[in-house]
């Protein structure tokens, strides 16, 4: 096990006629292995993304806890979280994420970039580029490219870290069907290389390549195959 | 790639950024009038208040015990006189350390005289006095300048480098003795007699308006006080008083050896008039009070009034720069939840939105210093009438304000910043 949620929820406030509050997750609890892939699924606002925010240490459980190597990740400050982060976790968040300011090959390289310099990454972003099949677009800023180019462009830049756990929400939600072939053969090769994936998605054909299988409805998480 | 963002927010937030270069601009152009003109204020405050007289007085030290034991103060005519000042000493006012902030200054001397049988005060003073000084300095000094309020209703103002030989005649006077210019007059002094020509009738509004003025010679020769004096009269540009000035001026031996320095190279009124005296013989010189307070009060109070519209104009950049940033970290809160989410530290994000807003407030204090720089001058011709000095103490104040405004106006969305969950922003929340 790499990775492990206990009884983790989040509480947000809302008023209604019962409660001032609503679970968006609801004790809930899994446990990530290294070289699978792990699938959730679920109708949209089930809480797929909090609960997968909470694992990737983007966002504080109100109860429980997220155990990363043996460390409680929320016991971390700031600063140790933002490392652990940089270095063991790839995010692909759910909408188009990218900084214009940057080119392709830029962004692709930031996360490396926060903590070392920039140019040793350069082989591997453009190896990562070519894996998701934008390596013409390097130069390119992103304000020039389509929803499923900057998809990718998020997948690559959640690899340039080699991470140990890969967080992937909808990553194949813009991508035509040869893409999101390409893309959930990627995430295979991946965890035969080792690493564990994470992976969000509405995407039916995507199950014949996950592991295990969890559904979240209501907040509440389910294992449904494994 | 970090000053590739910065450029690229600047950019991108063009608008935005011009906005908050604005703001500052604005703030930094009245700071740096406000300041100029009041570090500068204080000189064009006194040269216009030299427009209405002496600031300081020198009397022979013996006088000066008298007028001091029974009080007096005022007039020439209220004082006792019964010891004199030497002429020749004179000049030794312009070789005092505050040389330069000697603006002007005329010795008087005055006798009571008979002009057709009736008892008139006469007073002998320079006019247009031509001084050559012994550190090579050339000046005119007198009342001519010293007196500029002075309507004179005929003729003209005595030039004794022409003609020392006339004299003018205060307008009461002429009025009751039928005296006009061009007339010849004959004064019967205490040694001696003369007959001037009257070349101009003057109207001050004072007992002044009953005398007669003279050369100075011509009334030392009627009163037989050759190369004496009985008083000085001098305008000088001052510092406002302060506690030290106004210990120093009780008793500077009191000081301290730093303080007795402070006050020593300040041009305090006190300070002028302790040196004045060093430079003459057995003399007193002590500041006209009620010019020498009014001076201060205007001062502080303009002062004052600068300070404060400094301060309020900083506060107005503050709330601008709070509310901008705030609305620029908003606008971009799914590029820095993103920065955050791939593991950058809440520092390190908050250096990239300081260091975008720092390089924007560069660029508007610099355009705002030269624009505050030229609302000075327009003050200073408007107000003054002249232009105000550049100050080079204002730049590092103006560059200290605008840092520490844009730093305090940032505090909010820095706040804003730090308080963004990536996972809430990024999932559009």
């Amino acid at each position: 096990m790499i990775l492990t949620a206990n009884d983790i929820s989040k509480k947000y406030s809302r008023k209604s006629k019962t409660a001032n509050f609503f679970y968006a997750v609801e004790n809930a609890c899994i446990e990530i292995e290294e070289g699978k892939i792990t699938e959730i699924v679920g109708r949209s606002g089930s809480g797929k993304t909090t609960f997968v925010s909470m694992l990737a240490g983007l966002l504080r459980p109100s109860s429980g806890t997220v155990t990363f190597a043996g460390k409680n990740i929320y016991e971390l400050d700031d600063k140790e979280l933002s490392i652990l982060r940089n270095e063991n976790f790839g995010v692909v968040p759910q909408g188009q994420t990218a900084i214009d300011s940057l080119t392709v090959l830029e962004n692709v390289k930031l996360p490396y970039a926060l903590y070392k310099k920039d140019d040793e990454a350069d082989a591997y972003a453009k190896e990562l580029l070519d894996k998701v099949g934008i390596s013409e677009l390097e130069d390119v800023y992103p304000n020039e490219l389509s929803g499923g180019e900057i998809k990718r462009l998020a997948i690559a830049r959640a690899l340039i870290n080699r991470p140990k756990i890969l967080f992937a929400d909808e990553p194949t939600a813009d991508l035509d069907d040869e893409n999101t072939e390409s893309v959930l053969k990627l995430f295979k090769e991946l965890a035969e290389e080792g690493m564990a994936v994470v992976m969000i998605t509405h995407e039916i054909g995507a199950r014949a390549y996950a592991d295990c299988i969890y559904r979240m409805s209501s907040g509440k998480l389910s294992i449904e195959s494994k | 790639m970090f000053l590739r963002m910065v450029r690229g927010a600047l950019f991108r937030q063009k608008s935005k950024m011009i906005m908050i270069a604005f703001t500052i601009l604005l703030g930094a152009s009245l700071a740096t009038a406000m300041l100029n003109i009041m570090l500068d204020v204080g000189d064009k405050v006194n040269q216009e208040l030299k427009a209405y007289g002496a600031n300081i007085t020198v009397v022979p030290k013996e006088n000066s015990v008298i007028n001091d034991i029974y009080e007096l103060e005022g007039s020439e005519n209220d004082t006792i006189k019964s010891a004199y000042l030497k002429e020749d000493e004179i000049g030794k006012i312009k070789t005092i350390f505050w040389t330069y902030n000697i603006v002007d200054f005329a010795p008087f001397i005055d006798q009571q005289v008979k002009i057709g049988g009736k008892d008139v005060t006469m007073v002998g003073t320079w006019f247009n006095h031509h001084l050559s000084l012994s550190t090579g300095e050339e000046l005119d000094a007198g009342v001519t300048s010293l007196r500029s309020w002075w309507e004179i209703t005929d003729g003209e103002w005595l030039d004794e480098q022409k003609d020392a030989s006339g004299v003018m005649v205060g307008t009461l006077l002429a009025n009751e003795q039928g005296i006009n210019v061009g007339d010849s007059i004959k004064i019967d002094g205490s040694v001696s007699s003369k007959e001037l020509k009257v070349v101009g009738i003057y109207d001050c509004g004072s007992d002044e308006d009953e005398q007669i003025y003279v050369p100075l010679d011509t009334a030392q020769e009627i009163s037989g006080t050759d190369g004496l004096i009985s008083s000085v009269e001098v305008s000088a540009i001052t510092t406002p008083d302060n506690d030290l000035a106004r210990r120093a001026a009780k008793d500077p031996s009191s000081l301290s050896i730093a303080d007795y320095e402070t006050w020593y190279c300040t041009a305090y009124v006190s300070s002028i008039c302790y040196q004045i005296q060093e430079v003459m013989t057995d003399a007193v010189a002590s500041p006209v009070r009620q010019v020498a307070e009014s001076e201060g009060a205007i001062m502080e109070k303009t002062q004052l009034l600068m300070i404060l519209i400094t301060a309020l104009s900083l506060v107005g950049s503050g709330l601008g720069i709070s509310n901008l940033v705030t609305a620029s970290v908003m606008e971009r809160s799914n590029e820095i939840g993103l920065l955050k989410a791939i593991g950058a530290k809440d520092w390190a994000v908050s250096l990239l939105v300081l260091t975008e807003i720092m390089i924007t407030a560069v660029v508007g204090g610099i355009i705002g210093y030269f624009v505050g720089y030229g609302f000075a001058q327009i003050i200073g011709h408007t107000v003054f009438d002249s232009s105000i000095d550049m100050k080079l103490l204002v730049i590092p104040i103006v560059i200290i304000l605008i840092l520490v405004v844009t730093l305090l106006g940032s505090i909010p969305a820095i706040r804003t910043l730090l308080k963004m969950k990536p996972a809430e922003v990024l999932h559009g929340r």
